[in-house]
C-alpha cells in the first residue's frame, strides 16, 4: 500500500505547488493600456470593470475610450503630478462569478481606483466587495439601487437612474397621462417599473401600465401587443442595445402609436441599420451632449479620440465613458498628498462640484434624496429624425419647471430632481 | 455432406466473462441441429456468437467457407443468415404487414402464403398478436429473404402444442426443400430428437457429446446421468 | 384583448419551440439519446448562414445549400465520433456527451462570430398581416406554417418509406433491427444528420425573430424539451401541436401573469411566471404518466458509471487539510477568493455525487438547491441571524425543497427525473430567484460579513473554515458510501425491484437521498453568499447546473473525487482563475466543451474511475489467473467461473 500512496500524494503536492506558484506569482488580467506618452514615475493604475464578451450588453467602446483618454492624459496633460495613468480594464462576460474575478485580480494588481464600471453584472453582485476592500468606482454607468447609494461609488451621471425618469418627465411635460413601460426580468428591471410608477403618480399621471419582458425571448410581439391594447400615450421601453431592433419593430408591427422612449444605450449605429426605419422618431436618453455638438468640450471630446482612437463610433456610451474619465483626472490631480486609495476616497467625500465635461455638472450637496451618490441626475431628450439626433423641446413645462435645467440651447431634464 | 455452418474451437462470451470453451458445431444444407443442455451450458450463447452479438476470443465460424467473424450483427444478417431470438425482437408498433416489408430480399418466400392465420390480420400490430402469431412472425420473417443458415432459440417456448407442431413441421419441409441450414436449441428434449437430425449436448460451456437424433434418444438416460447431473 | 389573439400572437414562439422539437424528436428516435445542443446547433447553422448570406454575399439559395451542408456534416461528424462510442455506455454519459457540444458550439460562436445579438434581415416576407383584428407579422406565420408542412413529410417519409420504417423499427427494438438486417449506426448516422437539418433550418427562420448571438436559441431548451415530451418523443405532428401550442398559452398568459398582484397571487403573477410554464407542464405530465419516454430495446441496457469504495479515507482528508492550508496562507487575494468559490463548487459538486453517482437518481437540480441556500443566506443574514446559524438553517430550507424534488423521483427514473429535475431548476431559476419581491433592491439580497464567535471572519479566516467544512462533508459522504447505507443505497441504484424484494424501503432512500444532497448543496450556496457578500442569483441558473453534473461526471460522478474535479473547473473556481491570469478567458467554453467531449469518450464512467479500474486490472494480474477448465468429475459446473476481485 505504501508504494501507492507516494505517487498520488506527489501528483497532489505538484497540483497545489502549481496552483501556489500561479497565486502568487505575477499576472495580470487581460488589458492594460499602452500609451505612457513618454511620462518616467510610477503609474497610477486604475481598473474598469466591463462586460464585453455578452450577447445583451457590450462596452467593448468604453474600455477603448478607457486607454484613449489615459493616452491623452499622459501624452497632452502631463500625467498626474508626473506620473502615467495605465487603466486596466477586465472583461466579466456578464458572469456573475467572473465580475468577482475581475474585481480581485484589480485589487490584487494594486489599483488605486476604479475607473467607469459600466458591467452588467457588477452591482448586483461584487459592489459589496469593492466597499470591504477600500476602493472606489468613479463616473461609469449605474444601474441598481446600491450603485445609487452606495458611499464607494462616484458616478458622474446618472445611468438607469436618470434615463428612464428623463423620460417620463419629458412625457409628462408634453401632456401624456397614461404610460406604458416595458422592464426586463432582472430585480434591476423590476426596481425601475416599480419606481417610475411611483414617479408618474407624482408627475401627476393618471394611467400606468407595467410589463415584464425576457430579454432572451424568441418574440417580443407578445408583449408589445399587449402594450398597445393598452392604449397609452407614451411608453417607456428598459431595453439594451441587442433587443432593441426587434423591439422597435414590434412596435412598428403592432401599431402602436404612442411616443417611445429609451436610454442611448439602444442608440448605436447597429440599432439604426438593424431596425431601418422602426427606429424613426424614437426618443433617447442622452447623459451627454450629441457628438456633433458645437462647443469647446465636445470638440476637445472629437480631437482626443480622433487622435487616439480613430474610427471609433461616438455614442452616447463613450460620451460618458469620456466624461468618466476626465472627472477621475479632475479627481485625482485634486488629491493631496500621496495618491492611495484612502486619500482618493477622501478627496471625493468632500463632496466638491464638477463641471462634467459633455454632461451636466454635479452637485454632491445637492443630489436627490433617495440616491445620494447621482450627484447629476440629469438628461438629455433627443429623437432619432432621418440618421441624426434632434433635441427634443419641451412647450411649456408648467409646474414641472423643477425638474428641467435650461442651459442655452439645451433643456436637461432630472427624473429625480435635486434636493434644492 | 458439406457444412453450410462450421463453427471450430469457439471460445465466447460476454464482457470479460467466458462461456464457451472449444466449441464445434457443423450445420449442413437441408439439415436441422438440434443443441441440447441444461440452463447455462451455452446453447443460447452459441448462437448469439453466430450472430455477432456475443464477443469471440478464439475459434472461428464460417458460413460456406467464409469467417463470420469480426461482421456486425446486421452486416451478418445480410449474409444470409438468420437468427430468431429468444425474446424474437419483434417491432410491437409495427404491424404484420411492415415486419414483412422490412424484409431485405422481398420476394424470397411468401410469409403470408405459409401462414394464413398472418394474412388474415396483417394489418395488426406485432403487440397484439398471440403467442403463437407471433412466433409465425418472426419465423416468416427470418425465411423471408431466403436464408442460408437459421438459428432458432425455443421455438416452443409458451406455445400450444399444437402450433409447435405446425411450426416445427413448416420448419421441416422447408429446410428439405430448399437446402436451407438450422441450427437450433430447444429445452424439450422429445421435440428436439424427433424434428432434428442430429444434435450436440453442451454442458458447463463444452460440447459433451454429439450423435445422430436416433444415437441420442437411446442413449438419453446414461447422457443425462453422467453430463447433466441427475 | 381576447384571449385567442394573444393566442395567434404566440406563433412565432410557438413556431420556435415546434421546429426545435422535430428536430429533437427525430434524434430521439434514430438512437434514443435526448440532444440538449439541439438549439446550439440552430444558433451556429445560422451563424453560417448569415456569415455567407452577409458577409460573403452569397445568394440567399447559395447560402442555404452551403449551411444545410454544414449541419449534414456536423451531425454526422457528432454521431460517428463521438455518439457511436458511447452506444454502451451509462445513459449519463450521453446526456453528457450532448452538454460537451452544447458547450463547445457556444465557445466557438464566441471566438469565430461577433457576440453581440445581431438582428439579420428575415429570409421569408416580414410584413404585418392583420388577423382577427391584430397585426401579425408574417414571417412568424410562415414559420408556424414551416413546421406544420414538415412534420406532415416527416410523418409521412416515416409511415410510408422503407427508411422511416427502419427508423421506427430501431426505436422499437434495436436487436431485431439488426437481425433484420438494419444498420444501426447508417441508420443513426441519418436521423442525426436530419436533425441537425432541421435544427439549422430553425436557427435561420428563427434568427430574425429572436435575434442571433451565442446563447439566444440554446436557453429555450426547457420549452422545447416540454413538447417532445408530449409528444413522447414519438409523434412528430404532436411535437409540433405541443410547441405551437404552449407558444400560444405562453403568450395567452401574458393577459393575466404580468400584472402585479397582492400578496395571494403571487404563483402566478410576477416575473417568469409565464416562462415557468412548460416547465411546469413537463413536472405534472411525468408525475401523470410515470413514464413519457418511450422504453426502447438497445442491445444493452444503459448502465450507471460505477461506484467504487473510497481509498485513502484517513490519509486523503489529512492531506486536503495540509494543501489547503497551505495554498490559503500563500496565495494572493484573487486566487484565494478563487480557491473559496472551488471549495464551495465541490460542496455542490458533493450533493451530485450522493444522489446521482450513488442513488442513481439523475438530478439537475442541484445548483437550484444551492440557489435555494443562497437565497436564504441573505434574507436570514440581513435579518441578523449569525453566521453559525444561518449555515445550517440555509441547509434546511433547501433539504425541503429537495424532498419535493425527490416525490417525483418516486415515479420517474433515468432521463425522465433528468428532465423533471431540470424544469424544477428552471422554475427557480426564471420565477424565484430573479424574483425582486422576495428579496427587494433594498438591499436584502446582500449577505453580511461572516462572525465566528464575535469575531469577524477575514478572507483567510473565512477560507479556513470553509475548507473544514469541505473535508468534513467529503469524509461524511465517503463515509456513507462504505456504510449500511451506501450498499443498500448501490442496491437500489442497480436493481430496484431486488433492493425492495430484499426488503430496502425504495421510497424512503430516495426521498432521503434527495433531502440529503439538498441540504449539502444549500449549504455550498450559502457560502458561496458569505464568500461574495451578496446572493448573485444569476449564478443559480439550469446552465451551472448541467455545467457541475457535466464536470462532476468527468471526474467520476460515484465517488468523493469527481467533486473535487469540479469544483475546479467551476466558474470563478481555480481553473477559470488560472485561464484569467493567462489571458486566455475567453477559451474558456471551448476547452471546456473539448475536454468534455474526449473525456465522456475515453472514460465514460469518470476519469477517477478509469485510474481505479486500471489499478483493478493490475491488482488482479498480479494474483493468480481464475476460471481454469472445470474438472471432468461429471459435476454440474454450468455457471461460469467467477474472476477473482481483491473484496476492498
Amino acid at each position: 500500500m505504501s508504494t501507492r500512496i507516494r505517487p498520488k500524494v506527489l501528483m497532489a503536492g505538484t497540483a497545489v505547488l502549481a496552483l501556489v506558484l500561479a497565486g502568487c506569482g505575477g499576472g495580470d488580467s487581460a488589458g492594460t493600456s499602452a500609451g505612457t506618452g513618454g511620462l518616467k514615475g510610477d503609474p497610477i493604475k486604475l481598473g474598469s470593470i466591463l462586460t464585453i464578451t455578452n450577447p445583451a450588453w457590450s462596452n467593448g467602446s468604453v474600455k477603448t475610450v478607457n486607454e484613449a483618454w489615459a493616452a491623452h492624459i499622459n501624452g497632452d496633460l502631463g500625467g498626474i503630478g508626473g506620473r502615467p495613468v495605465v487603466v486596466e480594464s477586465c472583461d466579466d462576460h456578464g458572469d456573475p462569478a467572473k465580475t468577482s474575478q475581475c474585481l480581485n485580480n484589480l485589487i490584487d494588481s494594486g489599483v488605486v481606483a476604479l475607473v467607469n464600471n459600466s458591467s452588467l453584472a457588477f452591482g448586483a453582485n461584487a459592489l459589496p466587495a469593492m466597499e470591504k476592500a477600500g476602493i472606489v468606482n468613479i463616473g461609469g454607468w449605474p444601474v441598481t439601487a446600491d450603485e445609487y447609494r452606495s458611499p464607494y461609488n462616484f458616478p458622474a451621471t446618472p445611468g438607469a437612474a436618470g434615463s428612464y425618469p428623463g423620460l417620463a418627465v419629458y412625457f409628462a411635460a408634453t401632456g401624456a397621462k397614461k404610460l406604458a413601460v416595458a422592464y426586463s426580468n432582472t430585480p434591476s428591471g423590476q426596481l425601475v417599473g416599480q419606481a417610475l410608477k411611483k414617479q408618474w403618480e407624482t408627475l401627476g399621471g393618471t394611467g400606468y401600465f407595467m410589463t415584464e419582458f425576457d430579454a432572451a425571448a424568441a418574440d417580443f410581439t407578445p408583449t408589445i401587443s399587449k402594450i398597445a391594447s393598452e392604449r397609452p400615450d407614451a411608453v417607456i421601453l428598459a431595453v439594451g442595445e441587442g433587443a432593441a431592433p426587434r423591439m422597435f419593430q414590434a412596435v412598428k408591427n403592432t401599431g402602436l402609436a404612442a411616443k417611445v422612449g429609451v436610454s442611448s444605450t439602444a442608440g448605436t449605429q447597429k440599432v439604426f441599420q438593424a431596425a431601418g426605419d422602426a427606429a424613426e422618431g424614437i426618443l433617447y436618453a442622452f447623459a451627454s451632449v450629441p457628438a456633433d455638438y458645437d462647443s469647446e468640450d465636445a470638440r476637445t471630446y472629437r480631437d482626443v479620440l480622433k487622435k487616439y482612437a480613430p474610427g471609433l463610433d461616438l455614442t452616447g456610451q463613450t460620451a460618458v465613458a469620456a466624461s468618466s474619465m476626465q472627472y477621475a483626472y479632475d479627481t485625482l490631480s485634486a488629491v493631496k498628498g500621496e495618491l492611495t486609495k484612502e486619500s482618493v476616497l477622501a478627496t471625493l467625500q468632500e463632496g466638491k462640484p464638477w463641471k462634467g465635461l459633455l454632461t451636466h455638472g454635479t452637485d454632491p450637496k445637492n443630489a436627490p434624496a433617495e440616491m445620494p451618490q447621482v450627484t447629476n441626475p440629469y438628461m438629455l431628450i433627443l429623437e432619432y429624425r432621418n440618421g441624426s439626433f434632434v433635441p427634443a423641446t419641451i412647450q411649456d413645462p408648467g409646474n414641472l419647471s423643477q425638474y428641467i435645467d435650461i442651459q442655452g440651447d439645451l433643456a436637461w431634464i432630472a427624473g429625480n430632481p435635486p434636493k434644492s | 455432406m458439406t457444412a453450410v455452418l462450421e463453427i471450430s474451437g469457439l471460445h465466447a462470451g460476454y464482457g470479460r466473462i467466458g462461456v464457451l470453451q472449444d466449441v464445434g458445431v457443423t450445420v449442413a444444407a437441408g439439415e436441422i441441429v438440434s443443441l441440447l443442455g441444461p440452463n447455462g451450458a451455452g446453447k443460447t450463447t452459441t448462437l448469439l456468437a453466430c450472430s455477432g452479438m456475443a464477443r469471440v476470443s478464439g475459434g472461428d465460424i464460417r458460413l460456406d467457407g467464409r469467417s463470420l467473424l469480426r461482421l456486425s450483427p446486421h452486416a451478418i444478417a445480410r449474409k444470409r443468415l438468420a437468427h430468431i431470438p429468444e425474446d424474437r425482437s419483434l417491432f410491437p408498433s409495427l404491424t404484420i404487414d411492415e415486419h414483412l416489408r422490412l424484409c431485405a430480399k422481398p420476394g424470397g418466400l411468401d410469409v403470408l402464403e405459409l401462414f394464413p392465420e398472418l394474412k388474415k390480420r396483417r394489418n395488426r400490430k406485432a403487440g397484439v398478436l398471440s403467442g403463437g402469431e407471433q412466433q409465425m412472425l418472426a419465423l416468416g420473417r427470418a425465411l423471408c429473404a431466403g436464408p442460408r443458415v437459421l438459428l432458432v432459440d425455443e421455438m416452443s417456448m409458451g406455445l400450444a402444442p399444437v402450433i409447435v407442431e405446425r411450426l416445427f413441421s413448416t420448419l421441416r419441409e422447408i429446410a428439405a426443400s430448399s437446402g436451407l441450414a438450422v441450427l437450433m436449441v430447444e429445452q424439450h428434449v422429445h421435440l428436439a430428437l424427433k424434428y432434428a437430425q442430429r444434435g450436440y449436448v453442451l454442458g458447463g460451456g463444452r460440447v459433451r457429446t454429439e450423435g445422430t437424433a436416433g444415437e441420442l434418444a437411446e442413449r438419453w438416460p446414461e447422457i443425462e446421468s453422467s453430463y447433466l447431473g441427475r | 384583448m381576447a384571449v385567442l389573439q394573444f393566442a395567434l400572437l404566440g406563433l412565432g414562439l410557438g413556431g420556435a419551440y415546434a421546429l426545435l422539437a422535430l428536430g429533437l424528436v427525430t434524434i430521439y428516435r434514430g438512437t434514443g439519446v435526448l440532444n440538449f445542443s439541439q438549439g446550439a446547433v440552430a444558433m451556429i447553422c445560422a451563424y453560417v448562414f448569415f456569415a455567407l448570406r452577409d458577409g460573403l454575399r452569397l445568394s440567399t439559395a447559395g447560402a442555404a445549400l452551403l449551411a444545410a451542408a454544414f449541419a449534414v456534416v456536423l451531425g454526422l461528424a457528432f454521431y460517428l465520433l463521438v455518439m457511436r462510442q458511447l452506444r454502451n455506455s451509462p445513459v449519463l454519459a450521453r446526456i453528457i456527451a450532448t452538454l460537451a457540444l452544447l458547450l463547445l458550439l457556444q465557445g466557438l460562436a464566441m471566438l469565430l462570430f461577433d457576440v453581440q445579438t445581431r438582428t439579420p434581415v428575415s429570409v421569408v416576407p416580414a410584413t404585418p398581416v392583420d388577423l382577427l383584428g391584430i397585426a401579425i407579422p408574417m414571417d412568424r406565420l410562415i414559420l408556424a406554417g414551416v413546421a406544420v408542412v414538415l412534420a406532415v413529410a416527416l410523418s409521412l417519409v416515416s409511415r410510408r418509406t422503407r427508411i422511416g420504417l427502419a427508423v421506427r423499427a430501431i426505436s422499437d427494438s434495436e436487436k431485431g433491427a439488426s437481425l433484420s438486417g438494419l444498420s444501426p449506426v447508417l441508420i443513426g448516422a441519418l436521423t442525426w444528420a436530419v436533425g441537425f437539418v432541421l435544427a439549422a433550418v430553425a436557427g435561420v427562420m428563427l434568427s430574425p425573430i429572436a435575434g442571433l448571438d451565442a446563447k439566444a436559441l440554446t436557453l429555450l431548451v426547457v420549452p422545447v424539451f416540454a413538447a417532445a415530451l408530449i409528444a413522447r418523443f414519438t409523434s412528430f405532428g404532436v411535437a409540433v401541436a405541443a410547441g405551437l401550442g404552449l407558444g400560444m398559452v405562453e403568450s395567452a398568459l401574458q393577459l393575466v401573469t404580468d400584472a402585479e398582484g397582492a400578496w395571494y397571487t403571487w404563483l402566478w403573477t410576477g416575473p417568469g411566471r409565464s416562462q415557468a410554464l412548460p416547465a411546469l407542464v413537463v413536472i405534472i405530465a411525468m408525475i401523470f404518466s410515470g413514464r413519457l419516454l418511450p422504453a426502447r430495446g438497445e442491445v444493452v441496457r444503459g448502465r450507471l458509471p460505477i461506484s467504487p469504495p473510497p481509498r485513502y479515507r484517513v490519509a486523503g482528508p489529512i492531506i486536503a487539510l495540509a494543501a489547503g492550508l497551505a495554498f490559503i496562507f500563500s496565495v494572493r487575494p484573487s486566487w484565494l477568493s478563487a480557491g473559496v468559490v472551488t471549495l464551495a463548487g465541490v460542496m455542490i459538486a458533493l450533493s451530485a455525487v450522493l444522489v446521482t453517482g450513488f442513488i442513481g437518481q439523475i438530478s439537475l437540480a442541484q445548483v437550484a438547491f444551492a440557489g435555494t441556500g443562497g437565497m436564504l443566506t441573505a434574507l436570514l443574514s440581513s435579518a441578523g441571524l449569525p453566521f453559525l446559524l444561518v449555515l445550517p438553517l440555509s441547509g434546511l430550507v433547501a433539504a425541503l425543497l429537495g424532498l419535493l424534488a425527490g416525490l417525483p423521483s418516486l415515479r420517474v427514473r433515468g432521463p425522465s427525473l433528468a428532465l423533471v429535475t431540470l424544469s424544477a431548476a428552471y422554475i427557480c431559476q426564471v420565477a424565484v430567484f430573479s424574483d425582486g419581491r422576495l428579496l427587494g433592491g433594498q438591499g436584502y439580497n446582500r449577505v453580511a460579513s461572516p462572525a465566528l464567535f464575535g469575531l469577524e471572519l477575514g478572507g483567510t479566516g473565512f477560507a479556513v473554515v470553509t475548507l473544514v467544512i469541505v473535508i468534513v462533508t467529503g469524509s461524511l459522504v465517503a463515509a456513507l458510501r462504505v456504510s449500511t447505507f451506501g450498499r443498500r443505497a448501490l442496491a437500489v441504484r442497480e436493481n430496484e425491484a431486488a433492493a425492495a424484494a430484499a426488503g430496502i424501503d425504495i421510497k424512503r432512500f430516495k426521498l432521503a437521498a434527495f433531502t440529503l444532497s439538498a441540504f449539502v448543496a444549500g449549504v455550498g450556496g450559502s457560502l458561496l453568499g458569505y464568500q461574495a457578500n451578496v446572493f448573485a442569483f444569476e449564478r443559480f441558473t439550469i446552465f451551472e447546473s448541467l455545467h457541475v453534473i457535466a464536470m462532476a461526471y468527468i471526474g467520476g460522478i460515484g465517488m468523493v473525487s469527481g467533486a473535487l474535479f469540479a469544483g475546479l473547473g467551476a466558474s470563478g473556481g481555480l481553473f477559470s482563475q488560472l485561464l484569467a491570469t493567462w489571458g486566455a478567458d475567453s477559451y474558456q467554453l471551448v476547452i471546456a466543451g473539448g475536454a468534455l467531449l474526449l473525456a465522456v469518450q475515453l472514460h465514460p464512467d469518470g476519469m477517477a474511475a478509469t485510474l481505479h479500474t486500471i489499478r483493478e486490472r493490475r491488482g488482479r494480474r498480479s494474483s493468480p489467473a481464475p476460471a481454469a477448465a472445470p474438472p471432468d468429475d461429471g459435476k454440474d459446473r454450468s455457471a461460469p467461473a467467477e474472476p477473482s476481485v481483491p473484496v476492498k
